[in-house]
């Protein structure tokens, strides 16, 4: 009878194996709606033109690292456009430049290179995002915060200052701002 | 509607949350919207997104976003179980192509909108606080959906799929053993069961009612909360083993009349109204009226096969009766709640001494109260909860017993009175550097315990009992962040009783978050329980009471791994020690052959469970989970009896179309139990097997098969019991239905 027990635990163990097909269907809620966010974000900061080799190419947002969206969520950017250029995900290599990056999503896993992220990006024109707790007072432009489980998120309006990136003042009016070095 | 059915978005990511609820249960405001607002963290039982002009993102029920097409007959449910039974061979693969639903569109909302949308911060991912994963114990959460996916039929269904837990019917009450641990004459006085906060054991037996005879229509539940051990019940006495905590629905998600009706085997019908409404000005309403009949089976028992007691067939003694009410009143940070319950049941196993087949045996025990919770925030960081509460517990017991000289049967009558009323409040500060301090106290008074057992005709008194007493708590908790992946959660807790003097109790947890996905929990806690006033005074026919009983105290330790994995899949491993000392327990007294309460026992509960659980957004859901765990007298080479060494839960859930059909199979195991006179009631696998339309948006209709391959099997009986075993339900079925009004 144990045995025939084994058995179908280690059966009902198999069903749960994500198979290739079943790997597709992500249901990480959380990213689905910062995705959301992010692109929401694009649509509302503008970026120096020089930022673009031309008006129709692409804006990069690059995750540094493990690739939330990777699978069903990145599909929901397909097709989208910030301001004519179209929206394009990438995950950020150690050997890559993050300065190319238009937008850079930085995981809360990257915390110890976070402080070397935004020292790379000085005087960059990267909008840089984090999801951790201080990135926004370490010198990151916006911060997503999970209050209540809703998502909030903070902007850095000095950091914001020292990249040329236009923040339109709706961004602002629904964000907390924080200063640098300001103590939470 | 068509349109907004279209693109109505459902991700189902249950069981796993259930933040800072879980470490103030006895706090939260009924409604889970009340403790959105007020709670610094907080959970989502799902996240629904529907898409257009609607206002609110939350507390809408799933069913509201599905196009009606018609009621299915049961024509093809037939059919359809055949088909699950493929399904589950074939594996799921095949059914993913029918997750066609339209794709939610996020990203054509607005932030504003964007914002109001709720995420399930369980995952653990985003590195924030989580309080599910932080809070300082193994956790299942079991909710409304899967109570319907899956037809549990009572509480007691719910918790027998709980890992680690197992059901002990003796064919009137419902007893829960947890890991490995349930004793005859234990009445659930060992769980701390809460209903919105509310505790429900009663004061004379500690009792935890989780069979029909709980107060509360299951149907009303929202979630199911399950926490092991006792390290986070630091803010109401008596929780042991663990905490049920039970999460009634808001009235966002029952608006308007639902009227519900059950048709079950063994001429049984249950009947449900349920009303409620949202004023303009915010004041909440809900009323909910069941009714519940069982006419029973005529059960066969060998021990009174004879031609004196109807060859020992018991005939209409299996009845079972049973009426409700809930009432809850919510109007800003107060809460108003009242329930009452009352129930019926024939006893048809001839327990202590009653004459067999004598169907005026029976039990009648009603519960009720009256509840007003507080609940405020004060800025950010400060918070305020309170309540009072006033309660009444009645019990009435009517066994036929054969007098003694000339064999005519007479009446003892056994009957209970409890009435008690309380009060809690706590303090709770987030103080800097990532603490969080909760101060609180607690005060009951046992107005009246009334106990008496006694022969109507002719009049004999056993015993009559009319003590009264009181008892009062402080506690705190801090928890302290420690860098940003430890937590420490520390608590002291000092319990007064008049009964027996004082106790203090310290707990703590510390809990570690080495990656984003892993947490692992370090518990320790100290419990006790004690003794009550049945097993103090009780002195019935063939009991007596002792008055010597000291409480029974319990050193937990436990080792907690929590993992998800990329696509929805979490696992939880989990290691104990209970060592249970001065256990109370049910024994005989040499001199005369009395039942007797003493503190004799100590008890090593040690175990593993793992469970595994996926979900995926079509709505299909898989859960598997293995115990293994072994409760044994210390000096003792047998194992306790009523202790199955190996339990397994598992389950699946399949999409049949959209989200729209849902066939569900619940498949339980328990490994032989030894019995009180040392045999063993045998291993059983228990299929249940669920049908659910909730096709129309009026509808809701679901067919169960129980005991699906109608296995024979039957629990250990306790020492009132005449039979060593009692034979439990072979298969049996539900047809339920479910209208809403709008």
């Amino acid at each position: 009878m144990v045995r025939a027990v084994i058995g179908l635990f280690a059966c009902f163990t198999l069903l749960l194996e994500p198979s290739h097909a079943l790997a597709q269907a992500n249901d990480d809620a959380e990213y689905r709606v910062k995705l959301a966010f992010l692109y929401n974000f694009a649509q509302f900061v503008q970026w120096p033109p020089e930022a673009f080799r031309d008006p129709a190419a692409p804006l990069t947002i690059c995750v540094a690292g493990p690739d939330p969206f990777k699978g069903s969520i990145e599909q929901d950017l397909r097709g989208r456009t910030a301001g004519g250029h179209p929206l394009q995900l990438k995950t950020l290599e150690p050997d890559d430049d993050p300065r190319a990056c238009h937008m850079i999503f930085v995981r809360a896993s990257e915390k110890r290179i976070t402080s070397k992220i935004l020292a790379d990006l000085k005087g960059s024109s990267t909008l840089t995002i984090g999801e951790t707790k201080g990135f926004a007072d370490l010198g990151g432009v916006i911060n997503l915060t999970i209050e209540q489980n809703k998502l909030r998120f903070e902007i850095n309006l000095d950091a914001a200052m020292e990249t040329r990136l236009k923040i339109s003042s709706k961004l602002l009016e629904l964000a907390k701002i924080v200063r640098v070095g300001s103590n939470p | 509607m068509e349109q907004t059915d279209a693109n109505a978005w459902v991700i189902s990511s249950r069981g796993l949350d259930g933040p800072n609820r879980l470490q103030h249960p006895p706090f939260q405001v009924c409604f889970l919207e009340q403790v959105d607002m007020q709670m610094p963290l907080k959970h989502a039982e799902r996240i629904e997104v529907i898409r257009g002009s609607e206002a609110s993102f939350r507390g809408v029920n799933a069913a509201n976003g599905v196009i009606s097409t018609g009621v299915y007959s049961l024509g093809w449910l037939t059919a359809a179980l055949l088909v699950l039974s493929l399904l589950i061979s074939l594996g799921p693969c095949p059914l993913l192509a029918q997750d066609a639903q339209a794709h939610p569109n996020l990203m054509d909302m607005s932030l504003e909108d964007l914002m109001k949308v709720e995420i399930d911060s369980v995952y653990g991912a985003s590195g924030y606080k989580q309080k599910v994963t932080e809070a300082p114990a193994s956790i299942t959460i079991i909710t409304a959906d899967e109570i319907q996916r899956y037809g549990y039929q009572t509480l007691a269904d719910v918790l027998r799929n709980v890992p680690g837990f197992y059901v002990t019917y003796d064919r009137n009450y419902s007893y829960l053993g947890i890991r490995g641990f349930s004793r005859p004459g234990d009445y659930n006085s060992r769980i701390l069961l809460l209903v919105d906060g509310h505790r429900t054991n009663d004061n004379i037996f500690g009792e935890a009612l989780i069979g029909p005879e709980f107060p509360l229509d299951i149907d009303l539940i929202d979630r199911v909360e399950v926490i092991r051990g006792p390290n986070s019940s630091l803010y109401v006495a008596s929780a042991f083993l663990g905490v049920i905590n039970i999460i009634t629905k808001p009235v966002s998600k029952q608006n308007n009349l639902t009227a519900s009706a059950d048709v079950a085997s063994y001429g049984t019908y249950k009947s449900r109204l349920t009303y409620g409404h949202q004023f303009s000005d915010g004041l909440e309403l809900l009323v909910s009226g069941t009714d519940y009949n069982s006419t029973g089976q005529n059960l066969f028992f060998p021990e009174f096969d004879s031609p004196a007691t109807n060859y020992g067939m018991a005939d209409n003694s299996d009845y079972e009766e049973s009426h409700q009410f809930f009432t809850n009143l919510t109007y800003g940070d107060f809460c108003l709640e009242g329930v009452y319950g009352s129930r019926e049941k024939g006893i048809p196993t001839g327990s202590f001494g009653d004459v067999f087949n004598d169907n005026r045996a029976r039990t009648v025990d009603a519960r009720g109260w009256l509840d007003l919770a507080y609940d405020h925030r004060f800025g950010s960081d400060w918070g305020f909860m309170s309540r009072i509460y006033y309660d009444n517990y009645h019990y009435d017991g009517i066994y036929p017993s054969a007098s003694v000289p000339d064999g005519s049967t007479i009446l003892n009558k056994d009957i209970s009175n409890g009435i008690w009323w309380g009060a809690q409040f706590a303090v709770s500060k987030q103080l800097f550097n990532n603490q969080t301090l909760v101060i609180g106290s607690e005060y009951q008074d046992n107005i009246q315990q009334y106990q008496t057992n006694y022969n109507e005709q002719p009049y004999f008194l056993y015993f009559n009992s009319r003590p009264s007493s009181n008892l009062w708590a402080v506690y705190a908790q801090d928890e302290i962040g420690l860098g940003h992946n430890v937590t420490l959660d520390v608590g002291l807790r000092h319990d007064q009783y008049s009964t027996f003097g004082g106790t203090t109790n310290p707990r703590a947890g510390l809990i570690y978050q080495p990656f984003e996905k892993t947490t692992v929990k370090l518990l320790y806690g100290q419990s006790f329980r004690a003794p009550n006033a049945y097993e103090l005074y009780y002195a019935g026919y063939g009991e007596e009471g002792n008055l010597h009983l000291r409480p029974e105290t319990v050193k937990t330790t436990e080792l907690v791994l929590e993992q998800y994995f990329h696509g929805g899949v979490r696992m939880l491993i989990s290691g104990y020690f209970y060592p249970v000392r001065n256990l109370i327990s049910q024994s005989t007294d040499a001199t005369n052959g009395d039942i007797v309460y003493i503190n004799s026992e100590r008890v090593d509960m040690r175990g593993v469970e793992i469970s595994l659980k996926k979900q995926w957004r079509s709505g299909m859901e898989v859960g598997t989970a293995f115990s293994l765990q072994d409760a044994n007298q210390v000096g003792s080479q047998t194992p306790l009896n009523n202790s199955p060494r190996v339990l397994s839960q598992n389950n699946v859930s399949v999409p049949l179309f959209r989200r729209r059909l849902f066939a569900s199979a619940a498949v339980d195991y328990v490994s032989r139990r030894l019995t009180t006179a040392g045999n063993y009631a045998g291993a059983y696998v228990l299929p249940d097997v669920t049908l659910l339309s909730n096709s129309s948006k009026r509808w809701e209709i679901s067919a169960s098969l129980y005991n699906a391959f109608n296995q024979k099997y039957a629990d250990p009986g306790s020492i009132g019991d005449p039979e060593d075993v009692i034979i439990q339900n072979g298969r049996n079925f539900r047809l339920k239905f479910t209208y809403r009004f709008f």
